[in-house]
């Protein structure tokens, strides 16, 4: 399989270009003039106009056009327990960036005294336990406190044995996107080290939960970590744009995993 | 953008959830659609559904419409099931899964030969089979070229790849599609020239 030029000049690739219409104007009047002499380039593009009308005879298309769902019913009740995206994504900002600050800072004494994370997590929480409830709380609101207890007995325990740790991830996540654009912070890659020794037994637990999904966001968080872990804290502004392209994607089945655990819970062995 | 999507938008931004049943019903069909040919497996393919609304809910604050909605919104269901992964499975849930696609569709009218019907399940089976086998960019940029109709600019933004990788992955999966039903034709033409020559064992 590859781009081979016939000896004619025209490769294998144009010649399914064309079949789909993707050459430009002029190419596909050359193409057209060449083909009429070209019978090489003919038998090819006869073989490919063949190969897709097999497929299009399977009729793939329609059948799955067929079954699509209708039902809403799942989505909207995911979606009433989410937080209202108007209200929240200002102010759920500001108090995420405000506790990832946080942590920021204790982060960065922690590592200059050389502290485990395990204690870095108790002097955070200790620091926002008396944090005012917010007025407008309502059944499955995101709460910002780390090592949040989730809903489902599976995810309670996992969260407990994990010491929050996808809270944890989801906190230095959070404080990576919204950092510098051009260096990272030693106390974020530290961070991230510290979360990656934890990865095997995490991994455990989430395969003891029986539970593919948790197990594909540990392995998600892990190259994420490792990535940022990576970084040497110089010229580091292409692979820190790069990994906070990735980091979109996590943030959201975090957010998803905080409202909606059910979603992730075990569906099927 | 057209006002009454920008409508829908301003309605979910304030908090309307309801607003995200119109753009569920104007949209799911074809999302699915593209989920479900790309998982072959049917719970898959709800999941990720379910997901990309949920995602854009979320992420509404974040889309600038620097391209249209549908397209972000196809990029976020293109972006899940890529980023599945599949666990292992059984050759019994493989079968379940081509199931998913092939079952509870009958065409307009059946085929008289019966013949002709085996051999059409066996050439649809055979496509989903290979389709299935083509590494997952390579499936993904032939399902929305060749079952979506998207133009290689289109693809190669929802994909966030370059036009020439959009070419040389749809130019690869055609060849591996090619080469693949070959064979499969190659083995039914053997199937038919062999009962083509039974012996009739009626004749003394």
């Amino acid at each position: 399989m590859t781009r081979d030029s016939h000896k004619c000049g025209w490769s294998s690739e144009a010649l399914v270009l064309y079949l789909y219409g993707d050459l430009s104007a002029s190419d596909r009047e050359r193409m057209g003039s060449h083909l009429s002499a070209c019978a090489r380039c003919h038998r090819e593009l006869d073989s490919f106009r063949e190969t897709l009308e097999l497929v299009d005879a399977a009729d793939l298309r329609d059948m799955a056009t067929f079954r699509a769902p209708g039902d809403i019913g799942e989505l909207r009740r995911d979606l009433d327990r989410l937080k209202p995206a108007s209200r929240g994504v200002a102010a759920y900002r500001l108090r995420a960036f405000a506790r990832a600050a946080a942590v920021l800072l204790l982060a960065g004494v922690s590592f200059l005294a050389g502290r485990h994370w395990e204690q870095l997590v108790t002097t955070y929480t200790l620091l926002t336990e008396g944090t005012p409830q917010r007025p407008d709380t309502v059944p499955g609101e995101l709460h910002d406190a780390p090592g949040d207890l989730l809903d489902g007995n599976g995810l309670l325990a996992f969260s407990k044995q994990t010491n929050g740790y996808f809270d944890r991830s989801r906190l230095v996540l959070l404080e990576f996107a919204n950092a510098n654009a051009a260096t990272s912070s030693p106390a974020l890659r530290a961070a991230s080290q510290i979360l990656l020794g934890e990865t095997d037994r995490v991994r455990q637990l989430a395969h003891r939960l029986n539970d593919k999904r948790i197990e594909r966001l540990v392995s998600a968080l892990e190259q994420i970590l490792r990535q940022i872990a990576a970084l040497s804290g110089q010229g580091d502004a292409t692979a820190i744009a790069h990994i906070k392209r990735q980091i979109d994607d996590i943030l959201d089945q975090l957010e998803i995993l905080r409202a909606a655990p059910q979603r992730l819970a075990v569906r099927r062995s | 953008m057209p006002a009454d999507e920008r409508g829908i938008l301003e309605r979910i931004r304030a908090g309307d959830t309801d607003a995200v049943q119109d753009i569920f019903e104007q949209h799911r069909t074809r999302i699915y659609r593209v989920c479900l040919l790309y998982t072959e497996n049917a719970d898959d393919a709800k999941d990720v559904l379910q997901e990309t609304f949920l995602r854009a809910y979320k992420s509404i604050g974040r889309f600038r419409g620097d391209s249209s909605f549908p397209t972000w919104l196809t990029r976020i269901a293109i972006n899940i099931c890529l980023n599945l992964r599949r666990s292992r499975r059984s050759a019994e849930r493989l079968d379940a899964d081509r199931k998913d696609l092939l079952e509870h569709h009958l065409p307009p009218s059946a085929p008289p030969n019966p013949e002709q019907a085996l051999n059409m399940r066996e050439l649809r089976e055979r496509i989903v089979s290979l389709v299935r086998k083509l590494p997952p960019r390579e499936r993904m940029a032939f399902v929305l070229k060749h079952f979506e109709q998207y133009k290689i600019r289109e693809i190669s933004e929802l994909m966030k790849i370059s036009d020439g990788t959009v070419k040389s992955f749809l130019h690869r999966a055609v060849v591996t599609l090619r080469e693949g039903l070959a064979e499969e034709r190659a083995r039914q033409r053997g199937r038919l020239v062999k009962t083509a020559t039974r012996p009739d064992l009626t004749k003394g």
